[in-house]
């Protein structure tokens, strides 16, 4: 059991920061709320919010002291590891697919969603060596045109 | 295997495409003919009162118009994202929204859509359904006068569908005409509110004929008055009295449903919608819908609905304004005071 | 008597145009619950507008058919690809990917098929012969009644945790209540955590937080992931051994119950039952720790439960005019716009109708069972398909499905918001499952909290005073206590005779096999 928390005691103890951060701001933003409404405090729209805030504070806490029970503060995170993560390939390999999808994201509702839809598809494969590039294009092609057809045509869903 | 599973799935869209494609019909003579499918935005969840009116009317004028009429649901902020949604849409009458007349006519007072006015929307009102005051059968309360004896000796708890919605308005007009107080407790909408009042956990609910209409023909609610200075007819229920009978000069509290469209769509589409809707409005399907839910089929639209509106942005403006729950002092917009 | 009426129904049914229906609707149902972002929520509603103009009988046949199909249809992804199809099935991916990832896809879908359609018969038994009996009990939950449901809810997102770290479960499960205050709440229309931002008024709905932690989560997992992909053989037979069923009679009895009762309550639906009906066959089990990592036991309880939620959230439909769950109530919608008013009266006035409904629904069930096994085989073949094709095709349909929803771009962004905050959380050890959980649960607690103030007038009594929120209260308390060894330790003593029993009774079952 505590070898299991001994792994991720760094990041717990960020997280933990974080997690009490976030309760005493939504503690704050709450407590900031209208008290008297018609009905009198018991109706105001702030209690859930306090409560669960308390909740996740009281979480957060744990979750600190858990990981500095186990030296999470101790494990340092040395310069070397940062760069080989920065250069390691699943981080590249993650911007580049977070990257797509903003494009998509940004490209929605201002292009034709069959030619952004394939344009994503096709950078995706094209990144990822999937297959040929031709096999890739049309693939591309012809799912987002199949895509943006049913949906269209035979579910009356209006795509952007 | 790829291909038998591609082939299975090319197969199952064919058949429902030739199962669920509609025959063609021809196109009415309008000027104005779609040439793509129309967006009807519904800003509640699908089931209610403005969906289910929506629907029934987008139904009767797709075959005049030609066109497919899409239906989407928007739920959220008491439909003021729905609405803004649809008035966001380009104004070439291909996006429209249903919803009531209350709901459009306060969301600037409620500070919803601070930039859109009812005034900048075409209303095209289908159906109008009063609101009836309804009680749980097992209270004590079976006639009007006991419902103001009641009322005046206890706080009565009174179900609506949250905050300015249909009950809550006419709670909140009766207590102020007959100066009354109550526990106004809001649900998540008609249906929840109705439910709360038969589950006995609240004693009164006045929502829309509409809404509780079966309720009343199954005996789990019984009515007191509607707010009308007419009685309502509900097949299979006893007449409903009018509310004047026992209180002259109170004001009718009801809503109307239908569409809304932005006024400054091209002119031919808007004679082309005009057409297809006063046509749509006025079929059995939806005379009957009406006659189900204890609702009136109208066919209300142009300076009629204008007037509509207004009367409605000022009554229910100033309510709420009054009341607290609008913000924006309506006087600002240039609504006039009821 | 109830038998002989429901048989005479079926066998109207059996005519060829309505076995054509059935399963084709069933198979779009099926297409419906597996695409992410459309639920059988959407699909009702799409075919009620495709359907408007039919004769009746067929229409509410199709639109069964699909409600039925789009439930189980979630399953399918959730095995295959950690994908829920819909909300439904959050709870399947728990047990049904760690199976497949070991080469039991096969098998986990063959028992996701046969558990949803043993659900759904326990569901038709609900249906066509205790609804009137059920249909009062739905009156029974009221504010105080499902605001302890919602905490119960609350309570088991430490249980919902593959890693045996019951805390992160909880932070997760918070967190997704938190989040779900976001926008104008019900009560007083007030507009918390908005800033001012026009778009949270609405707050963050179910579908785009449920595609983006768990669908884009996966696509970005999966392609950022460099290391050459092994190719799992896939062995095992479809249809799960009877013996296999019968060990998990109880299993199976006491999901689909769950399933019914969490259907029949008015508001709540398929969403939650599953990890209801999860958390209680993990408390049961003699093998909790397999839990999450591939145990047949809890794919078993999830899938049966929500399949079984269908036939609940249907009684009170039927009986009050009450949907149980939000597909129910476009399937009320549509009911009406056909003409069929369900409700109290159709009992006096047409009592043979809930017959001739539960055979629809009967009729739907076997469709499902057919096609889910018909088709398991194909399905595989998905796994086979390189991740660099499969992954970014599926995030195309999580778009579509996302945007189809309500036609907004803004629950794009809440999409991709929410799959970066799942990625982070995934790494971070911290499941996805009480996140999505939590804003279900959010809107729940908070309203029916304070309802239940305002009913009171400011008074706590009444949330301990019926016999319902005194069960729940005990469930709650065992839920967070029970694993503490005083509590462990007196249970024992009350519970050893009844498991003696019902083990005795499993054993019998074993043997005849």
């Amino acid at each position: 059991m505590k070898e299991n928390h001994k792994e991720t005691a760094k990041p717990d103890f960020l997280t933990s920061i974080f997690l009490i951060g976030l309760s005493l701001v939504i503690l704050g933003l709450s407590l900031a709320m209208p008290k008297y409404v018609e009905w009198g405090m018991y109706a105001t729209p702030s209690i859930a919010p306090i409560i669960f805030s308390s909740l996740l504070l009281m979480c957060g806490i744990i979750l600190f002291i858990r990981s500095i029970a186990v030296r999470g503060y101790a494990i340092r995170i040395t310069r070397e590891q940062t760069v080989r993560f920065i250069t390691s390939k699943p981080f590249y390999n993650f911007s580049a697919t977070l990257g797509f999808v903003l494009l998509y994201y940004v490209l929605m509702g201002r292009v034709h969603f069959v030619l952004i839809s394939a344009l994503y598809l096709f950078l995706n494969m094209f990144y990822f060596h999937s297959t040929a590039w031709w096999k890739s294009l049309i693939i591309s092609v012809v799912t987002a045109g199949l895509i943006w057809y049913s949906f269209n045509y035979l579910f009356l869903i209006p795509l952007p | 295997m790829k291909k038998l599973l591609v082939s299975l799935l090319v197969l199952s869209l064919l058949m429902t495409g030739t199962l669920f494609a509609a025959a063609e019909q021809e196109t009415a003579e309008a000027g104005w003919k779609p040439s793509k499918t129309i967006t009807m935005i519904v800003p509640w969840g699908a089931g209610g009162a403005s969906d289910q009116t929506g629907r029934i009317v987008a139904a009767g004028m797709e075959p005049i118009l030609g066109a497919k009429i899409a239906v989407v649901n928007q739920p959220g902020a008491s439909g003021a994202t729905g609405q803004k949604s649809a008035f966001d849409a380009d104004h070439d009458g291909y996006t429209w929204a249903a919803n009531a007349d209350a709901s459009v006519a306060t969301y600037q007072v409620q500070d919803l859509t601070p930039d859109i006015s009812h005034r900048d929307w075409n209303a095209y009102f289908a159906i109008f359904t009063p609101c009836v005051i309804t009680v749980n059968p097992d209270s004590d309360i079976t006639d009007w006068d006991s419902l103001m004896a009641a009322f005046k000796s206890r706080r009565v708890k009174v179900a609506s569908a949250g905050i300015g919605a249909g009950g809550h308005i006419a709670a909140e007009t009766f207590a102020s005409q007959m100066d009354v107080t109550y526990n106004h407790v809001p649900y998540g909408g008609g249906n929840p509110a109705v439910v709360a009042t038969v589950a006995g956990e609240t004693e009164v609910v006045m929502q829309l004929s509409m809404e509780v209409a079966d309720m009343l023909r199954a005996g789990r609610l019984r009515a007191i008055a509607v707010l009308d200075s007419v009685p309502l007819k509900i097949t299979g229920v006893d007449e409903i009295p009018a509310i004047t009978d026992f209180a002259s000069g109170f004001p009718s509290v009801g809503f109307n449903f239908g569409l809304f469209i932005p006024k400054d769509i091209p002119a031919d589409a808007q004679e082309a919608i005009s057409a297809a809707f006063t046509a749509a409005s006025q079929t059995d399907k939806v005379r009957e819908f009406a006659e189900l839910k204890g609702s009136v089929a109208v066919s209300i639209q142009g300076e009629e609905a204008d007037a509509i509106m207004e009367q409605a942005a000022s009554m229910f403006g100033w309510l709420m304004y009054e009341g607290g729950v609008a913000s924006v002092n309506p006087e600002t917009l240039g609504i006039d005071r009821p | 008597m109830g038998l002989v009426y429901l048989f005479q129904a079926f066998a109207e049914l059996m005519t060829l145009s309505n076995l054509l229906y059935c399963f084709v609707a069933v198979q779009l149902g099926i297409i419906f619950g597996m695409l992410p972002g459309l639920t059988a929520t959407v699909g009702i509603a799409i075919l009620t507008a495709l359907t408007f103009k039919w004769d009746p009988g067929n229409a509410i046949m199709v639109l069964i058919g699909i409600y039925v199909g789009a439930i189980y249809g979630g399953s399918r992804t959730a095995v295959l690809l950690n994908i829920p199809g819909t909300p439904a099935s959050a709870a399947t991916c728990l047990d049904g990917y760690p199976l497949s990832r070991t080469g039991k896809a096969a098998e986990a879908l063959g028992l996701a098929t046969t558990s949803s359609f043993l659900g759904s018969m326990v569901g038709l038994v609900a249906l066509a012969f205790l609804t009137p009996l059920l249909a009062n009990m739905a009156l029974e939950f009221k504010s105080y009644e499902v605001f302890w449901l919602a905490i119960f809810g609350v309570a088991i997102c430490g249980n919902l945790t593959a890693a045996k770290d019951p805390l992160k479960g909880w932070v997760s499960g918070i967190l997704g209540i938190i989040l779900s205050f976001v926008g104008m709440e019900a009560i007083q229309g007030y507009r918390r955590f908005t800033f001012g931002v026009t778009d949270l008024m609405a707050g963050f709905s179910i579908i785009p937080v449920l595609v983006g932690t768990y669908a884009l989560v996966e696509i970005l997992d999966n392609l950022s992931d460099v290391s050459t992909p092994t190719v799992v053989a896939q062995v095992g037979r479809v249809l799960p051994r009877i013996k296999d069923i019968l060990k998990n009679w109880v299993n199976i009895v006491r999901s689909g119950l769950i399933g019914v009762l969490v259907g029949i309550i008015p508001g709540v639906g398929e969403n939650i039952g599953s990890y209801v009906a999860y958390d209680f066959a993990k408390r049961a089990s003699k093998e909790p720790e397999k839990f999450g990592k591939g145990s047949i036991e809890g794919l078993i309880a999830s899938e049966t439960a929500n399949n079984a939620v269908v036939g609940g959230a249907l009684v009170p439909v039927l009986s009050l005019a009450i949907p149980g769950s939000p597909p129910a109530a476009v399937l009320l919608a549509a009911l009406f716009l056909h003409n069929v008013r369900p409700g109290p009266l159709l009992m006096i006035e047409q009592p043979l109708y809930i017959y001739s409904f539960s055979a629809m629904f009967g009729l739907a069930t076997i469709a499902m069972f057919i096609l889910g096994i018909a088709i398991v085989k194909p399905m595989l073949t998905i796994l086979r398909i390189k991740k660099s094709i499969l992954m970014p095709i599926v995030f195309v349909l999580c778009m579509v499905g996302t945007y189809a929803i309500a036609g907004r771009l803004f629950d794009i962004l809440v999409m991709i918001c929410f799959g970066l905050l799942g990625f982070a959380m995934r790494k971070l050890g911290f499941p996805e499952a009480p996140l999505v959980l939590g804003i279900i649960l959010g809107p729940m607690v908070d309203e029916n909290l304070r309802r239940g103030l305002i009913l009171s007038e400011g008074s706590f009594a009444p949330f301990f005073g019926s016999t319902i929120s005194i069960l729940l209260i005990i469930a709650v308390f065992f839920t967070l206590f029970g694993r503490s060894k005083p509590v462990r330790w007196s249970l024992q003593l009350v519970f050893a005779p009844l498991r003696a029993l019902r083990s005795g009774i499993t054993n019998r079952l074993g043997r005849k096999k």
